[in-house]
């Protein structure tokens, strides 16, 4: 027997809203949701426009994989633009694979679903509630609009239009809406005509529910996002600059949608039966309180910068945990997950995740590939369709009223170009959501040069740059964008700040975010998380642990806010907080693989070793070359839980994802490095310096270092390009070293007095003063204490070989010592070419018996 | 059975009118059935239907 599970789709429904409400007992019907099933928030993607997210919602994948780009769409000779349609997806929905397994399945309503698509049931397209133009029947259902057709009638007898609705219908929404002139101002018919939306699709939902056989249906309803985008801004709490006589008409519409909407629910649930499993979503949320945006940019789909980022889901059922609360859920794993509690296969290549921790037991679930290397023959999709010129001129107009799209250029064409253009920048954010920043890179920059006076590509662009540690062409593009007039200046600012913190320029950067931090309330958090950083990094807690509390109070559901606290608190060794706030942090965004590694952290410090093992895993799971994560978690399974078996698969697995391997030449400053490094050039290996720092009088045959070491510990991509070659890393760095590469380092040896004579030797050759007379014991300590941790670091990696090398064996026997590293480099260099390069009348630092240690 | 909205409406006439699941907006919420049930009461109170007549003007669309 088949499983029942129905899907219903909310735009926009955000927990914000509705916990009042059923605080209130104003929302019964998914109180009922709420107490006897599972919750959470249900993190939205980038960019958030609902026809991508509805289409991930239903794919299980990003935007790039399934092909809906945007609201429009070029139709096929290219000369116009036409909503987007169901015959652009390129992989199959959740419904296309559950007909073709032969459940009973029927869609409503889905964004985009237009033309119906055929499926073992009833399909009704997105383009059914909208209102017709048709003056003679104002209840016309367009073609396209029903599969199958022979259905038409009987769904179109169930279409409302917005002159069908009277006073009782409205004054729910505005009780005070007799004061409204309906001549000039529109707002009752909004809500009339958004709420025959919404009851249209309900009528026809609850039709088949009554007479149709089913074992999948979905829904969805778009009618909470219209009111939202309409009236949130008169919601209460009033905002300053709402006039007075705005806010009391409309302060009820947003209330009351969410109350029209759980009737309707209450309603589909007096319908379905026990065995149901029952999932109510939304694509994103809306702000509702401090964080409504005042001023829409104007650019194409600027109303969804109202959206908040985390959406509800809200499931119930047999095997769903009741009264439960859900993590880390996102868009992408409702389809993954429904093919699981249908007991049928999840492709591999979905980029979500079965939400197992809502079951209460666990599933074994069949992974196959991909669903899309199998042909469905049952059902099968148009590719290609033609609306007629009328009704796409209505849906455009209703777009366009929306403020998702721009109204039409004279010029067709230029139409067109922009809306490419608009089409493309969103795929290329969907490549950056999914981390495929240089896939980004690669449109942005076309878009860019195509473009040159849009600076939001260019933005986008140096977020891009800014993401791979790319810092010149960050800094590059932010110069650009400074001579243009940019809307967002702010945004500008933090951007440039980001990249001062980049460059460890915290000073700088604070510069700047300091003068931010009263502005933009949508722009705060992200200031205020920007101001911890840098004070962390200086030093100061006592700052960065204020900027973290003002920006809990900006807005307490930012998940980097709560990630720096973890970290801070860790820093403090306050493991327990640390391990609240990393659980927040995590709460509100799941795939932060760096909030589940300094959990871990976090436990592993608190000895909780199998809490420790699990948020490891997860990190794994996130970064499988995440070698760093993988090297603690051997330590754990071998050392502290005694699973051998767990502790040898992820060693396997560590070797596995070892990609290309260096040559290090590490120690102390002047404990011989530079020396190594002449030797190993001298022999032939290929040497990575970009000779920035010339050959002076304290190193005449020069340094061999590369500027890039410096980033080491925030930036690593740059370790590619030293793939089989030498790098000079300081020892102190090593640790900062990425476990996914192999790594043979010759650590250099030398006596620490010896050392901080050459030092001082040094610096006095630069011309700044030391003081001879005192005796640096906490330089001398914490040199000590570097090298000692960079030695137990090296030792505990697997994918490091470390040789010892004492420069004064190199001086008084560089054969012997060539020889030792010649083996040590599987012969790759020839001693007798290595010795070559030592010159004994340049090397003569030895330790002062006046400063010998006792 | 569907919760109300508001407790009461005030018609044109100043008849109080309670809007309740056999009120039109609680109607709408039930779907096929409650569709079919206002827009036959719909007629048959046609009096107090017209609390507030809505107007479609094109112009403000």
């Amino acid at each position: 027997m088949k499983k029942k599970c129905m899907l219903i789709g909310w735009d926009a429904a955000d927990w914000k809203v509705i916990n009042p409400l059923l605080d209130e007992g104003l929302m019964p019907n998914l109180a009922r949701i709420v107490n006897n099933g599972t919750i959470g928030n249900l993190a939205t993607m980038d960019p958030a426009y609902s026809p991508m997210l509805w289409t991930s919602i239903a794919t299980g994948m990003h935007a790039y994989k399934h092909g809906i780009h945007g609201f429009l769409e070029t139709t096929r000779d290219g000369k116009a633009i036409k909503p987007v349609l169901s015959t652009s997806r390129k992989v199959k929905a959740i419904w296309e694979i559950l007909s073709e397994q032969d459940y009973k399945t029927h869609v409503v309503g889905w964004w985009p679903s237009h033309p119906a698509e055929p499926m073992n049931g009833i399909s009704i397209s997105n383009f059914y509630q909208k209102p017709s133009n048709n003056p003679l029947n104002k209840n016309e259902v367009m073609e396209g609009c029903i599969h199958p057709a022979i259905y038409h009638d009987r769904f179109a007898n169930l279409k409302i239009n917005a002159l069908e609705m009277t006073g009782q219908h409205i004054l729910p929404f505005i009780p005070k809406a007799d004061r409204i002139d309906q001549a000039t101002n529109p707002g009752i018919y909004t809500v009339a005509n958004e709420t025959a939306q919404a009851a249209t699709i309900q009528a026809a939902f609850t039709n088949i529910l009554r007479h149709e056989e089913w074992d999948f249906t979905a829904v969805y309803f778009d009618a909470i996002d219209h009111y939202c985008h309409g009236f949130m801004k008169f919601h209460p709490p009033k905002q300053d600059h709402i006039p007075q006589h705005a806010f009391d008409l409309y302060k009820d519409v947003v209330t009351a949608g969410y109350r029209f909407h759980d009737m309707m629910l209450g309603r589909v649930l007096d319908l379905i039966d026990d065995d149901t499993t029952v999932m109510l979503i939304s694509d994103h949320g809306f702000q509702p309180d401090h964080l409504r945006t005042k001023e829409l940019p104007y650019e194409p789909g600027g109303p969804a910068y109202e959206h908040s980022p985390y959406g509800i889901i809200a499931m119930m059922g047999p095997g769903i945990k009741k009264d439960h609360i859900i993590h880390g859920a996102t868009l992408l794993d409702i389809c993954p997950t429904i093919l699981a509690m249908c007991d049928e296969a999840v492709g591999r290549d979905m980029d979500g995740k079965i939400l197992v921790d809502a079951f209460t037991e666990n599933r074994e679930t069949e992974f196959i590939d991909s669903w899309e290397n199998i042909e469905f023959k049952k059902f099968k999709r148009q590719t290609d369709y033609a609306l007629n010129s009328e009704d796409e001129d209505a849906l455009m107009d209703q777009l366009i009223a929306l403020g998702y799209v721009e109204p039409m250029k004279e010029d067709k064409q230029v139409s067109v170009r922009n809306n490419a253009n608009f089409n493309q920048f969103n795929l290329a954010k969907s490549y950056m959501f999914a981390g495929l920043v240089d896939e980004a890179i690669q449109i942005l920059e076309k878009l860019t040069s195509d473009n040159p006076k849009i600076p939001r590509y260019r933005f986008q662009l140096a977020t891009c740059y800014q993401s791979k540690g790319m810092l010149a062409e960050t800094r590059q593009v932010i110069s650009t964008l400074k001579e243009k007039k940019y809307y967002n200046p702010k945004a500008l600012l933090i951007m440039e700040a980001t990249l001062l913190i980049g460059e460890k320029k915290y000073k700088e950067a604070l510069e700047i975010l300091l003068g931010l931090q009263e502005s933009d309330n949508d722009l705060q958090a992200e200031v205020y998380a920007s101001v911890a950083k840098c004070y962390m990094q200086l030093g100061n807690r006592t700052n960065a642990q204020r900027a973290l509390d003002s920006g809990k109070i900006a807005d307490y559901d930012n998940a980097q806010i709560h990630f720096l606290q973890g970290i801070l608190h860790h820093h403090n060794e306050d493991e327990e907080a640390a391990i609240e706030a990393f659980l927040t942090s995590i709460g509100l965004e799941y795939s932060n693989p760096r909030a589940h590694r300094f959990l871990g952290a976090c436990l592993y410090r608190q000895g909780k070793y199998e809490n420790a093992a699990a948020a490891l895993e997860i990190t794994l799971r996130m970064q499988p070359h995440n070698n760093q994560a993988r090297s603690t978690i051997i330590d754990i399974y071998k050392i502290h839980l005694d699973d051998v078996v767990k502790a040898s698969a992820h060693r396997q697995a560590m070797q596995h994802h070892v990609k290309g391997d260096l040559i290090v030449v590490s120690g102390l400053p002047r404990s011989g490095t530079s020396m190594m490094m002449q030797m190993l050039n001298r022999a032939g290996l290929d040497i990575y310096t970009d000779k920035v720092r010339n050959a002076d009088e304290s190193n005449p045959r020069g340094y061999f270092e590369h500027e890039n070491v410096k980033r080491l510990l925030h930036h690593k991509s740059w370790l590619k390009e030293c793939d089989g070659k030498v790098v000079k890393i300081i020892s102190h760095l090593l640790p900062s070293l990425p476990i996914n590469k192999k790594y043979k380092i010759i650590m250099m040896e030398r006596d620490l007095d010896e050392i901080l004579a050459s030092q001082r030797r040094m610096i006095a050759k630069l011309g700044h003063r030391t003081n001879e007379d005192v005796y640096p014991l906490e330089i001398m300590q914490k040199l000590a204490h570097s090298d000692k941790l960079a030695r137990e670091w090296a030792q505990k990696q697997m994918s490091v070989e470390l040789l010892i090398v004492n420069y004064h064996d190199v001086i008084a026997d560089p054969f012997a010592q060539s020889l030792r590293i010649s083996e040590f480099l599987d012969n790759k260099v020839a001693p007798e070419e290595m010795i070559k390069s030592i010159d004994h009348t340049l090397y003569r630092e030895t330790s002062s018996p006046h400063h010998a240690l006792t | 059975m569907t919760k109300s909205l508001h407790t009461t409406l005030i018609s044109k006439s100043g008849k109080e009118i309670p809007n309740t699941a056999e009120g039109s907006l609680g109607l709408l919420a039930l779907g096929d059935v409650g569709l079919t049930i206002w827009r036959k009461a719909k007629t048959a109170r046609q009096a107090d239907r017209d609390i507030l007549p809505i107007t479609h003007n094109m112009n403000n669309i």
